[in-house]
């Protein structure tokens, strides 16, 4: 694999692991939303950069359509998301999600 | 015979006359409808009764008609068919016409009944039924008509099913009245059913070999007890089939059910139990025993099995005198007296398979009896019938002094207890007399007979001793203070004219039928001459020892019974001799506790245990553990769902992870 491919590939993966810590240790809901939109571009990042290393001297067109598709649907969720925090708030007062514990046994 | 379809349209016509009575009784709501619905009744079993005597010219030399129902192989077929022979058409009259009077009878009996409708289906079945036992050809068919009568035998002795007030039975215990009749009808069901599975077996075992059930081909053919013997079966299969016999006509092992019985109306008692059912089990060993010993003609040591016959049927007769003698009731004496008729009629006819010379002797001796018994015995469950009516007690102690208040009753119930005791000339001495003779020809040569002959003379002494308590308590000494409440309330009289007009004409016959001895002999096949007849009887040895018996049982029953002189109660107190014996015949010879205590008894204590270990400690814990340990293992598996949510994303994280190394690796 070319250096090039390795580097891109190591961000995404840095990327992928910086959403997954977010999502896993943060309490406030804005942030866990914050954490799943990086994780969206990780996945991202990783599928744009095979559209150009795959094949040398060919950039495939069908994993940027993708990821342009990918982005549409990453911003539908942050609405979405957000929209479910805020009605969250207005029901329980806070943002905090270790006090949002009613799916348990 | 009127129509040429007499044989079938004689028990076609009551059973469709069952059908149609409850449909009118349905539609009937007046009091003037539903005495159309009894009329109609009883016109149903008059119809009967006509095509039954006019068979009677026709029945000899008879004729086998029958009709192929379906077919097993093609060298197999299954019919239906009416034997018309003198037997047949004899026993089918003995029914439709005693049946008939016990019909009319019970317009008067029962008429202030609510169910009716049910009295009469099962009392029309019934006739029709033993009709159709008595005129079928082959053993299949009668085995249909035998539970038609056991069905409606349940039927109509648990026909007060509904009562409510508390009865005390001194063998069974105390339970609502109705609770009783119930669980008598079940007990009569039952106890014939053993019989009846042994029948049903025999039957089988006989088909298996002969490949017919039809009664002409099994005489004509002897195969089939060859082929029986061989394996040696021959004999076990005749006492199998006389296994029905001993459940239907109530002999000594099964004669329990037949006390029970008389929880149910008197009608039903004088009908089932003295002219019709009990009679089924007489006719087929009269029709059985000719068949088989002429098919194993060939076939040493199958004398036995007559003699089993003979002996069971004399065991019987004393051990239903001995309980006859000591009853409370009236018609549960009346019921012991008919068990020890039976025995008679078995003894006769097993003592005539016995003499292998004289065989129709014992044949007409037997069959004669059952005539003259279905005609008094009758006779005197109707008396009894309308002196309950009229008492409204069934308990002999609480009657007394009723000669003057019902006079046709009494004579007539007076007729029947002298031919019941066989005092000449009524029809009871010559149907005994004849049994006697023939016990004594064959008690010369056979060592056997003559054991049985003093069974039979002894159980003689006890028949009239009973007959005579028995008329003496009803009829004879001081009123009872029940019967003087009643005469200060409404008076006891006499049955009304529709019920004692059957009595009078039973009566009738009781007197004449045992001068139509020789007749009914020559009937039957054993022509006996007309002054042979008479004049042997009056002149034999055994008339003299008639006379002897009847002293001997006539003297102690008049002393303490009609004169009222004496005490009997001193005589039978606690601890003397007479008093064990007395406790010993009124519990019945302990035979009926006996099969409480065994077979009922212990097969409800199985029932329990295996209800107890099999249920409770089996199937019910199987199913309480694997439910107790689902529960729990759920238990532990929610403990997963905590709420946190970042413990829900590390699950997420470490399943996709698995995910791809499977994919990776696999």
């Amino acid at each position: 694999m070319e250096l090039d491919l390795a580097l891109y590939l190591a961000v995404a993966g840095f990327l992928y692991a910086l959403g997954i810590y977010c999502m896993t240790t943060k309490r406030n809901l804005i942030k866990l939303t914050i954490g799943l939109e990086i994780l969206l571009s990780a996945a991202n990042l990783n599928l744009l950069v095979f559209s150009a290393y795959r094949v040398v001297g060919f950039v495939d067109p069908l994993p940027q359509a993708l990821v342009i598709l990918s982005i549409v649907i990453g911003g539908a969720v942050a609405a979405v998301a957000l929209s479910m925090v805020i009605n969250v708030y207005r029901h329980y007062g806070t943002l905090d999600v270790r006090k949002i514990r009613k799916l348990k046994w | 015979m009127l129509t040429p379809y007499d044989p079938w349209l004689v028990w076609i016509i009551p059973l469709v006359g069952a059908l149609i009575v409850p449909v009118i009784g349905y539609f009937s709501k007046s009091e003037m409808s539903k005495k159309i619905r009894d009329v109609v009744a009883v016109v149903f079993s008059g119809l009967a009764v006509v095509l039954a005597i006019f068979m009677i010219p026709d029945a000899s030399p008879g004729f086998d008609s029958k009709v192929e129902w379906f077919r097993l192989s093609p060298t197999r077929a299954v019919s239906v068919g009416v034997l018309v022979d003198p037997l047949s058409v004899f026993v089918a009259n003995v029914a439709a016409d005693i049946g008939f009077l016990i019909m009319l009878y019970s317009i008067g009996y029962m008429h202030k009944e609510e169910d009716m409708d049910r009295y009469w289906f099962f009392m029309l079945f019934f006739i029709g039924g033993m009709i159709l036992l008595v005129m079928s050809d082959n053993l299949l068919q009668l085995f249909l008509g035998w539970e038609i009568v056991g069905t409606c035998s349940w039927g109509l002795i648990g026909y007060w099913y509904k009562k409510s007030k508390d009865y005390d039975d001194p063998w069974i215990g105390t339970m609502a009245e109705g609770d009783y009749n119930a669980h008598a009808g079940m007990k009569a069901f039952i106890a014939t059913r053993v019989g009846d599975m042994a029948l049903l077996t025999a039957i089988l075992l006989i088909y298996l070999f002969a490949g017919t059930f039809n009664y002409v081909e099994l005489e004509s053919s002897s195969g089939w007890a060859v082929g029986l013997a061989s394996i040696g079966l021959l004999i076990p299969t005749a006492l199998l089939f006389f296994g029905g016999p001993i459940g239907k006509s109530a002999q000594f092992p099964l004669d329990v059910w037949l006390l029970e019985a008389m929880a149910g109306p008197t009608t039903v008692s004088a009908l089932i139990h003295a002219a019709a059912m009990v009679k089924a089990g007489v006719y087929l060993v009269a029709r059985f025993l000719p068949i088989f010993l002429i098919a194993s003609a060939t076939i040493p040591g199958v004398q036995i099995f007559p003699a089993v016959v003979a002996g069971i049927g004399a065991f019987t007769a004393l051990l239903a005198a001995t309980m006859g003698c000591v009853q409370r009731e009236i018609k549960k004496v009346l019921a012991a007296s008919t068990i020890s008729q039976l025995g008679y009629m078995f003894l006769a006819l097993g003592v005539g398979g016995l003499m292998t010379g004289d065989f129709m002797a014992g044949y007409a001796a037997g069959t004669l009896q059952l005539a003259a018994h279905a005609i008094f015995k009758a006779l005197l469950f109707l008396g009894a019938g309308a002196v309950l009516h009229s008492v409204g007690s069934i308990y002999m102690d609480e009657m007394g002094g009723l000669r003057k208040k019902m006079p046709i009753t009494f004579v007539c119930m007076l007729i029947g207890a002298l031919s019941l005791s066989g005092i000449p000339p009524f029809a009871g001495f010559f149907g005994k007399e004849s049994i006697f003779e023939v016990l004594w020809i064959g008690g010369e040569t056979n060592i056997f007979i003559a054991a049985l002959f003093v069974i039979a003379a002894l159980t003689a002494v006890f028949t009239v001793f009973y007959s005579f308590r028995l008329i003496g308590l009803t009829f004879f000494g001081p009123s009872s203070k029940h019967v003087k409440e009643l005469e200060h309330e409404h008076g006891v009289h006499e049955a009304p004219p529709v019920m004692w007009i059957p009595l009078v004409i039973l009566a009738v016959f009781t007197v004449f039928f045992g001068f139509l001895g020789p007749l009914f002999n020559g009937y039957m096949g054993h022509p006996v001459d007309f002054t042979e007849f008479f004049v042997g009887i009056f002149t034999s040895t055994t008339f003299i020892l008639t006379l002897i018996i009847i002293a001997l049982g006539f003297t102690p029953a008049c002393y303490f019974y009609i004169m009222r002189k004496g005490n009997f109660e001193k005589l039978t107190r606690r601890g003397s001799v007479l008093g064990s014996l007395r406790n010993f015949f009124f519990n019945r010879w302990y035979i009926n506790a006996f099969y409480y205590k065994v077979f009922v008894n212990g097969f409800l204590g199985l029932c329990r245990k295996m209800r107890s270990v099999i249920e409770e400690k089996g199937i019910d814990k199987f199913n309480y553990v694997a439910a107790r340990g689902f529960g729990q293992m759920s238990n532990r598996l929610r403990k997963i769902h905590t709420g946190i949510l970042s413990v829900n994303i590390i699950y997420i994280v470490a399943g996709a992870v698995l995910f791809l190394l499977i994919l990776l690796l696999a």
